[in-house]
């Protein structure tokens, strides 16, 4: 079921710049957001479709589509600090997949997340990052996250995955 | 997202619908809080059957809205509906919110007051 239109809704499809970001199909995309709060649900369905598209399994797209979410939602409220009512903020969010296959032709998805803002440490479990960050690692094979002064890059891997029929 | 307000004698409702992310959490948040405000010994339910997306700014509206209505208004655990949508479940479970929310799996038990879902 779609969500109910706002303004928002209309604000994040005028902002959406399919023309620079590739085949929504292929097994590698890339997508550029710009930081502001409605960049995790451009994200969320970026990335649903291209799963989608590849016949991901639909219970692994959820969570995989939450994962990433969470990872773009970080780097907007902890990369760069925007502000809840900032309506355009100049930093970006890059978002690139990749689609591999094994010799056993089990396939798996990895998703980079990253930003040029700057890291903290989270320092407790019981606030939004340490949230994002354990469902992240619930939602994933696996979670590395690269802070330096320069920036986040966050990467997930999903668990690997039979073929489809 | 939109949040529906529905006012009874002895509850206050509040439908959820759509994706509580970071950018709609805080209007979330908001009508908790104006809901608390106006319930004169009522109890508030929170009904997120119809909610599409639940990330870790909405996680933690629903952390913060628990703990007001035990510490800030003496009132019982914060009575949540879910249904059994995975995208509301899931995340409520990985954080561990479902131990400290009421959790239902209909309205009307929730706005009863029955013993909430195991």
């Amino acid at each position: 079921m779609p969500p109910p239109p706002s303004d928002q809704e209309e604000h994040r499809v005028r902002r959406a710049r399919p023309a620079d970001d590739g085949d929504p199909v292929g097994p590698e995309l890339a997508v550029e957001l710009n930081a502001g709060w409605v960049a995790p649900s451009i994200a969320r369905e970026r990335v649903e479709g291209w799963l989608r598209a590849h016949r991901w399994p639909p219970a692994q797209v959820d969570e995989l589509v939450l994962a990433v979410s969470e990872a773009v939602s970080n780097s907007v409220e902890h990369g760069y600090r925007v502000p809840p009512d900032a309506l355009e903020p100049q930093e970006t969010v890059d978002v690139r997949m990749r689609l591999t296959v094994a010799p056993d032709g089990f396939r798996q998805v990895e998703f980079v997340v990253s930003d040029r803002g700057h890291w903290r440490e989270p320092h407790r479990a019981a606030t939004s990052r340490g949230h994002g960050m354990l469902i992240m690692r619930s939602c994933t094979d696996e979670l590395v996250v690269d802070g330096s002064p320069a920036g986040t890059t966050v990467v997930l891997r999903s668990r690997p995955t039979p073929p489809p029929r | 997202m939109n949040v529906r307000s529905v006012d009874r004698d002895e509850t206050v409702l509040l439908v959820v619908e759509g994706a509580v992310d970071g950018l709609t959490a805080p209007r979330l948040r908001t009508a908790v809080t104006e809901a608390f405000d106006r319930l004169a010994g009522r109890a508030l339910v929170l009904d997120l059957s119809r909610v599409t997306f639940l990330g870790s700014p909405g996680l933690r509206t629903l952390f913060e809205s628990a703990s007001d209505a035990v510490h800030l208004h003496g009132h019982r655990p914060l009575r949540v509906v879910v249904n059994h949508s995975r995208p509301v479940t899931r995340p409520i479970e990985m954080v561990g919110l479902d131990s400290v929310l009421d959790l239902y799996h209909d309205v009307d038990g929730a706005l009863r007051g029955d013993e909430p879902a195991p």
